[in-house]
């Protein structure tokens, strides 16, 4: 039976929950849950870490809106992701640990995102290049990651981004820029040097 | 003047964040700038790459969440709303109303009372004094509040201030003023 909330705005949906109205945070979850724990993990890169954190952040959000601090002239989903991102920050100052630390390759949290009905082969190869393509963006640049995962992932606006990050729009649009080059050189064998590395091009080089 | 193009704008065209007015004036000058075109083939490219797949948080993370916004939901729904709203509160401030209205029947009485003078013996004896003679002096004594000075006629044309106190009038040492 189809949720009778579904088709109201995420503002209409806040609004509803801090009058008691529960249903329509449930809504409200289903509808960014995939994008911010996706935006916290690929920030993270710990999956462990990410469900600890996303559980944090959304507690965080449902305790600001019954105080009654969201703000409506700020959206919802990047207002969330704003305070994904602080947590996560606040995180590695206390924590002190190297953000380059992965987990165990075995686990692989998109393996189980979604369903598809391509055969099981393709579904496989395109796991397998899911996977690619997510190691190649750990090693971008920490600037150039965090806007790509912001809009590739999150889907934030590239204003909404420069908001988040305190930058003007051309700055994250260039970041988002040298992060897709850098990416395209990446996938690409005949870019790489003698050591099989890859010249990443910073911006401010 | 034909728009000029950077390879910002080709980021934003690949993801869509041109005014709608924007895209067909960009992709003419796409197909007419060779450099801007291998730009936007090469982020294209990447961009599908990456691909739409999004990871899910685990069941119990979800579970965690939305027991806990339930909770939140219950408090919410027993208290009155805290929501910050830009538009105007529609509560009535129901509890300032007896406050006002007390301070309405105060200063309305007041104003019947001295309308009618209830509590003033004054005027008829006021008027035996020219004003502008000694309007001073009476205006300075009539206005004590508790012991009243009034002027008391001796005479055709003259009078004396004396002190009235509710039911009685006591000697001041006041001149008899002619």
């Amino acid at each position: 039976m189809r949720n009778p909330y579904s088709g109201l705005t995420d503002l209409e949906l806040v609004r509803a929950f801090s009058e008691g109205n529960e249903r329509c945070f449930e809504v409200l979850h289903n509808r960014h849950k995939s994008r911010i724990f996706t935006t916290i993990l690929l920030i993270v890169k710990d999956s462990d870490l990410a469900e600890d954190l996303y559980q944090e952040t959304l507690m965080k959000v449902l305790h600001y809106i019954r105080e009654g601090k969201y703000n409506e002239e700020g959206k919802f989903l990047p207002w969330v992701i704003r305070i994904a991102r602080n947590l996560a920050i606040d995180y590695f100052r206390k924590d002190k640990r190297n953000p380059m630390v992965h987990a165990s390759e075995d686990y692989d949290v998109f393996s189980y995102a979604g369903h598809t009905t391509d055969s099981p082969e393709k579904q496989i190869i395109s796991r397998e290049n899911q996977r690619y393509i997510r190691a190649l963006i750990q090693k971008l640049p920490d600037k150039q990651r965090e806007v790509l995962i912001m809009r590739h992932f999150a889907d934030l606006s590239f204003k909404e981004i420069s908001d988040l990050t305190d930058v003007s729009i051309n700055t994250a649009l260039g970041r988002m820029r040298y992060a897709l080059v850098n990416l395209k050189k990446m996938m690409e064998p005949q870019q790489n040097n003698a050591l099989g590395e890859v010249q990443i091009q910073d911006e401010y080089a | 003047m034909k728009q000029v193009y950077n390879e910002e704008d080709v980021v934003r065209y690949v993801y869509e964040e041109m005014d709608e007015e924007e895209y067909p004036v960009f992709f003419e000058a796409l197909c007419r700038d060779a450099d801007l075109w291998n730009t936007y083939e090469q982020l294209q490219i990447v961009k599908l790459g990456l691909g739409t797949t999004l990871a899910e948080p685990s069941s119990k993370s979800c579970q965690t969440v939305l027991q806990y916004a339930s909770q939140i939901a219950s408090e919410m729904e027993n208290k009155p709303s805290t929501y910050m709203s830009k538009g105007t509160s529609d509560k009535t401030p129901i509890r300032w109303l007896p406050i006002g209205i007390v301070l309405a029947v105060m200063l309305m009485s007041a104003w019947v009372v001295d309308q009618l003078e209830i509590f003033s013996p004054l005027p008829q004896v006021a008027s035996a004094i020219a004003p502008d003679d000694h309007a001073w002096m009476y205006d300075r004594l009539y206005r004590m509040e508790d012991d009243r000075v009034l002027p008391q006629m001796t005479g055709t044309n003259a009078y004396r201030l004396v002190r009235y106190s509710g039911d009685s009038y006591s000697d001041t040492d006041s001149p008899i003023f002619e």
